[in-house]
């Protein structure tokens, strides 16, 4: 499925991206880039941008790039412990910004 | 010892407030030359050394998308500072660290301050500095600008830097053979950068083959390395972004553990960019605003100054010139001339820095970002985007700040189409026109007929938009990419240096164009063609000028000279086509003005005039500021030109329709 057809709240891997070339090395820099984990936070009103949240941070793309990034569902996990200089396992969706306080 | 420093680093990652902070008032705002982008440089002392700073803007990546981007790497390669000091959102350090890798290849000295620290503790998360600092092979400093935590030992690794300063490196090139591949091929053609180069190869970038001066034989060898590197004819630029990301994510999942999200944030975005709520909630706030910057506090500001100007700096000069004997004409071009004219703009300042004030603080906050996304829906439906609704917004109340939001755009040529459309938003000083004509021919319906001019003006503005942006300014496919970041509260020190700048600007231009452009008017005024002193206005060579041009206008209803005049003097200020119907056509104003009108106008032409004075070209104030924006005369000329070609167009239509009635 694409990033549009996400329901706010949920969180997916992206697949690929397939917008023309310009667009998508911008959007490789700003952090989209495949196996990356995104939530869809909302849409704006007046069929406007998509918000998403990923890497730590929320960006807001047009719905027609977003309409060209597929994604698919990845369900929540935690990582496994790692020994060496770890200081904790990290948990992926919820260190994002826009989840509702618990 | 004088070093020179380039701080770089994110937008919104604190970067001024930094510099703020380490400069103090020790600095120096201007412009990158030939472009229309802000440079700051300023100073700091540490120990006998002096650092110069200078403030990169706030880049993403080095990859040339944006003039911001070309600028940030131009200097960085060109001018070679002797360090560059990389500042990082810590809330966002993944996505901070791109950039901060590609700073590392440039072979210059850096350290990396991670800032928000105290945003950060409070979240739970935890970073160690130390061991990223081991894996990047640059000084961390984890500070918070805004707090001024952390200032001593940012201090300490800058002097550091300047003693024994070492370019980073990191292990990320370890998994990427391409680069040493590339790398091999390019020995012979450069002896440093040559990181950064494979860097640019990988990016598509194809300006640096000529640069390097490579051979046909190792351009086809270095295409091979790509095409292995991305396996098949692919994207490699994507690929490397890729890659970067996946040596970061590494790091990240390393050396640090986050707990908690943004929480307030989150709460305040519920709410404000709530489907129902959203439009209301920004309504109220841009209605606030207007009703006290264009409403009766702003009014009254404005009176005030005003007031002053004319019975105290007017009167004075007056008197100072008279019992220094001057004659009659050099106190008029002082009095009424320069001082009228400065005066009638000056008078706009404090207005205009209260609309500063309050998009700096839209801006600073984070909610203009909100404003963008919210109304981007409406506006790409006429060829804009989002971040042009705020702008365009603030050019109802004066298109000089309006003009000067404009900035904010994604691309030269969104800036320039915002700024050619932002004066057809009926600016508040041409509000008397519409009350006086609306009050003589118009008595029963004032409140339609001016609500109508408005919506025509954005009409006007809409159809011109959709034109321009088929014909002119053509763009392939413009992105809109927007990063929302958390709600800030904005620190007032940065704002008020900001304002002060601002308002230096304003009355720098207006001690310039504006006292030039005041003179030339005023001679115009006060002589006849044969260079006589003018008794009355018609005689005057205004007077002659709005008499030639005055046929063009027959078309649209009104041609007669007194409404060519009025329509010139609207090029110093809107307020004086008023003062000059009055003085052309009412004699003391007022009451004698609203019964003359309906003798010269109809309701049709004085519709059509109404119509004109709205769409065309803007004082002069606002021309100034257009030409600082767009950079060029000749862009500006053409923007003046295309406001009252579509003036004269839809005035005429617009008569043409309401003679049928």
């Amino acid at each position: 499925m694409t990033l549009c057809q996400m329901k706010p709240g949920q969180c997916a891997a992206i697949e690929r991206v397939e917008c023309e070339t310009a667009i998508r090395a911008r959007l490789s820099e700003m952090g989209v880039t495949p196996g990356t984990t995104v939530k869809l936070i909302r849409f704006a009103p007046f069929g406007g941008p998509v918000l998403i949240s990923l890497r730590g941070y929320m960006l807001a793309l047009r719905k027609n790039q977003a309409a060209r990034i597929y994604v698919r569902n990845e369900e929540l996990q935690s990582a496994p412990a790692q020994t060496g200089n770890r200081i904790a396992p990290q948990r992926h969706c919820r260190a994002f910004k826009g989840d509702a306080p618990k | 010892m004088i070093y020179t420093a380039a701080l770089a680093g994110n937008p919104n990652s604190g970067k001024t407030t930094l510099f703020n902070l380490l400069t103090g008032s020790d600095q120096h705002v201007g412009n990158w030359s030939g472009v229309t982008v802000e440079k700051k440089e300023g100073s700091f002392h540490i120990g006998q050394d002096e650092i110069r700073l200078v403030d990169l803007p706030g880049i993403y990546s080095l990859s040339p998308h944006t003039m911001e981007e070309i600028i940030a790497r131009d200097f960085l390669c060109k001018e070679k500072p002797d360090m560059i000091i990389n500042i990082a959102d810590g809330t966002n350090l993944e996505r901070s660290l791109f950039l901060t890798l590609q700073l590392a290849e440039l072979e210059i000295p850096m350290l990396l301050a991670i800032n928000m620290w105290d945003e950060l503790k409070k979240s739970g998360t935890e970073t160690d500095c130390d061991g990223l600092a081991r894996e990047l092979g640059i000084k961390i400093v984890p500070i918070s600008a805004k707090k001024g935590i952390g200032t001593d030992d940012l201090l300490r690794a800058v002097a550091d830097l300047c003693k024994n300063g070492h370019a980073g490196s990191c292990g990320m090139y370890a998994d990427l053979p391409v680069y040493d591949r590339i790398e091999r091929i390019i020995r012979g053609n450069t002896a440093r950068l040559r990181r950064h180069y494979v860097s640019r190869i990988l990016s598509g970038d194809e300006k640096c083959f000529s640069e390097l001066k490579l051979t046909p034989e190792q351009q086809c060898q270095i295409k091979e390395a790509v095409n292995d590197f991305c396996g098949g004819p692919g994207d490699s630029q994507t690929a490397l972004a890729d890659a970067r990301y996946k040596y970061i994510q590494g790091l990240i999942r390393i050396y640090t553990v986050s707990k908690h999200s943004d929480s307030f944030t989150c709460a305040v975005d519920g709410i404000v960019t709530n489907k129902y709520l959203a439009l209301p909630i920004f309504i109220l706030i841009i209605l606030g605003a207007f009703l006290i910057i264009f409403g009766r506090p702003g009014n009254a500001l404005r009176d005030m100054l005003s007031a002053f100007i004319h019975t105290h700096i007017a009167a004075g000069a007056e008197a100072a010139l008279q019992s220094a004997g001057a004659p009659d004409w050099c106190v008029s071009l002082v009095s009424d001339g320069i001082i009228g004219g400065v005066g009638a703009v000056v008078c706009f300042l404090p207005q205009i820095m209260l609309l500063f004030f309050f998009l700096t603080l839209l801006e600073d906050s984070g909610y203009m970002a909100r404003a963008a996304f919210i109304t981007d829906g409406l506006m790409s439906r006429i060829g804009l985007s989002g971040k042009a609704f705020i702008p365009m917004l603030m050019g109802f109340g004066c298109s000089v700040p309006a003009v000067m939001a404009a900035r904010t755009a994604d691309s030269q040529t969104e800036k320039q189409l915002t700024v050619m459309l932002i004066p057809f938003m009926s600016c508040s000083a041409r509000m008397p026109i519409y009350a006086l004509f609306a009050g003589a021919l118009f008595p029963s319906r004032q409140g339609p007929v001016i609500f109508s001019l408005y919506l025509l003006g954005i009409v006007a503005a809409a159809l011109s938009g959709l034109l321009l942006k088929k014909t002119v300014f053509r763009q392939s496919n413009p992105s809109f990419l927007l990063e929302l970041p958390p709600y800030r509260i904005p620190e007032v020190k940065g704002l008020v240096r900001h304002l002060w700048y601002k308002c230096r600007d304003f009355l720098l231009r207006a001690g310039t164009l504006i006292f030039g452009m005041s003179i030339i008017i005023w001679v115009l005024q006060s002589f006849t063609p044969s260079l006589a002193p003018a008794g009355t206005p018609q005689d005057s060579l205004l007077g002659a000028i709005g008499r030639f041009l005055a046929p063009v206008f027959a078309p649209l209803g009104f041609g007669f000279w007194q409404a060519s005049v009025s329509l010139l003097a609207g090029l110093v200020a809107k307020e004086s086509v008023v003062a000059a119907l009055t003085v052309l056509c009412g004699g003391s104003g007022g009451e004698a003005l609203t019964a003359a009108l309906p003798w010269l106008f109809t309701p049709a032409s004085a519709y059509s005039f109404m119509t004109f004075a709205l769409l065309y070209t803007p004082c002069i104030a606002a021309i100034g500021a257009i030409k600082q924006e767009l950079g060029s005369w000749r862009r500006t000329a053409a923007s003046v030109l295309f406001q009252t070609l579509v003036a004269y167009l839809i005035a005429f239509a617009v008569f043409r329709i309401a003679s049928l009635f």
